[in-house]
């Protein structure tokens, strides 16, 4: 009888040790000092290398896109909010205003290493299935809620996706509108998105209920960590420890 | 029906939405074991309101007892093995990463062995005409193969109760065909809820007519569809 499921010969490693490692650069991204050029350069590096190793298609690129206008926005609450004129604090001119240059520093700051944890993530989700996402996850001994959560998110953005395109073609069906209309229109289907989005998410549950969910996605015959990915994940962590205090 | 051992017993079944729409209004209806009964009503009418009672997923006030089991009251992780709900739209219902994984799951959650939910797999995929998809996503599969996968997982626990919504809606002739004689090949008891009134003489020798959340009228599915004015004034 032919395996009813072929395991992923691909990959050299088991889905846990890259999401394992993945973690740890991302939490190496979230605790590294920007102020220290040496640390942010070398985690650049390994970002783009990455990039590079899993030949991710310069168009995900536009992930970015998200947190940019995110930060555009921040910019821009820096910039409208005024600062109280008996705070003591740096000020940075801007366009005629005053800006705090605290804040400006801790945007700059946010900024760069959302944009290595956003980078590192896609570079990662371009070798990793979402098969390889439940069993990782599960291999990793989370808790089975988290992993339940963290799984449904991503396969929330595939649902999102699949609506809003839905959505699109049927508006394009009956002729594309412009201008301010185009944003009118937009805004009305974007709450229409989240309706059918819930409804769907309700589905989904009634589903997962209907076959006996208690809180645990369970799969069976995934690629279990080996010991030598965990002593190999264990040496990353003091390594990238030091690379953060360079 | 006939008063044989019973597979779903309902008793002044009542439900409401939260928005106050009154889905369900006194429904009572028996259905024998191993029973083929269709659930027949305009849109609107509460059939899938109704199906979802069955396994517990909604409560409404009145009785229900499926498998001599009373939903209000034990197990009911144990009445959903016993009760397989496929819903109309498959992509509701597909929520794995891969053929395999979806129909495994329940099994999983059924508490067999590795071996056992392959094996299982493997002939709850051979039963619907799925063998060679187990590792596809179920998301690049065509509408008739999702609804055969969504059916297969929920013969992998060897369900004594299929309940089964719009099993035939966006199925091309030919898989129309095939999924009727895979339901008419299976052993258990079948609840179907269709306007496909050809697949209903075909498969279910019982009918309940649905209307505004109500039962209107039960009996032989042929009786009842050769009366046209009947059917008619149901809006069917």
């Amino acid at each position: 009888m032919a395996e009813a499921h072929r395991r992923d010969h691909r990959s050299v490693f088991s889905p846990s040790f890259w999401l394992g490692l993945l973690a740890l650069l991302i939490a190496a991204c979230t605790a590294v000092n920007v102020g220290r050029g040496l640390p942010v350069t070398a985690l650049a590096a390994i970002t783009v290398t990455a990039f590079v190793a899993t030949r991710t298609p310069l168009r995900r690129l536009s992930r970015l896109l998200p947190l940019f206008s995110f930060g555009l926005f921040c910019f821009l609450l820096l910039l409208i909010v005024p600062l109280d004129a008996a705070m003591e604090t740096a000020r940075l001119p801007v366009w005629g205003k005053a800006v705090p240059l605290q804040g400006m520093w801790f945007l700059g700051a946010l900024m760069v290493k959302s944009t290595l944890i956003v980078l590192l993530t896609t570079a990662f989700a371009e070798r990793l299935s979402e098969r390889d996402l439940l069993a990782g996850l599960t291999g990793l001994a989370l808790p089975a809620k988290m992993v339940s959560l963290c799984y449904l998110m991503g396969k929330g953005v595939r649902s999102l996706r699949d609506e809003a395109m839905r959505l699109v073609r049927a508006r394009d069906a009956r002729g594309r509108p412009r201008g301010l209309r185009a944003v009118r229109i937009g805004a009305a289907m974007a709450q229409v998105l989240m309706i059918r989005l819930g409804r769907r998410a309700e589905n989904q549950a009634f589903a997962l209920c209907a076959r006996g969910y208690a809180g645990r996605l369970a799969i069976v015959q995934w690629r279990h960590i080996s010991a030598l990915e965990v002593a190999a994940l264990a040496v990353c962590l003091p390594a990238l420890t030091w690379l953060i205090l360079l | 029906m006939a008063d044989t051992a019973l597979a779903v017993e309902i008793c002044d079944l009542n439900f409401r939405y939260p928005d106050g729409t009154a889905a369900l209004e006194n429904v009572s209806l028996r259905i024998p074991e191993g029973g083929r009964v269709a659930l027949i009503g305009p849109n609107g009418a509460g059939k899938s309101t109704l199906m979802l009672h069955l396994n517990g997923l909604l409560r409404g006030t009145g009785s229900i007892k499926v498998l001599g089991q009373d939903l209000s009251e034990g197990d009911i992780q144990k009445v959903r093995r016993q009760v397989g709900l496929v819903f109309q739209n498959p992509d509701d219902q597909l929520f794995m990463p891969s053929v395999f994984d979806e129909v495994a799951y329940a099994a999983v959650n059924a508490g067999y062995g590795t071996d056992e939910v392959r094996q299982r797999v493997s002939g709850a995929l051979a039963t619907v005409g799925m063998t060679g998809y187990e590792d596809k996503h179920p998301i690049n599969l065509s509408i008739g193969q999702k609804k055969r996968v969504t059916i297969a997982s929920v013969l992998v626990t060897d369900n004594r109760i299929l309940v089964l919504d719009e099993p035939s809606a966006g199925l091309d002739p030919s898989g129309r065909r095939s999924l009727i004689a895979l339901l008419a090949s299976l052993n258990s008891t079948l609840v179907i809820a269709t306007h496909d009134l050809d697949l209903t003489q075909q498969l279910c020798p019982d009918s309940v007519i649905l209307k505004d959340g109500r039962v209107i009228r039960t009996g032989a599915t042929r009786e009842i569809l050769a009366d046209a004015s009947f059917l008619e004034s149901c809006g069917l």
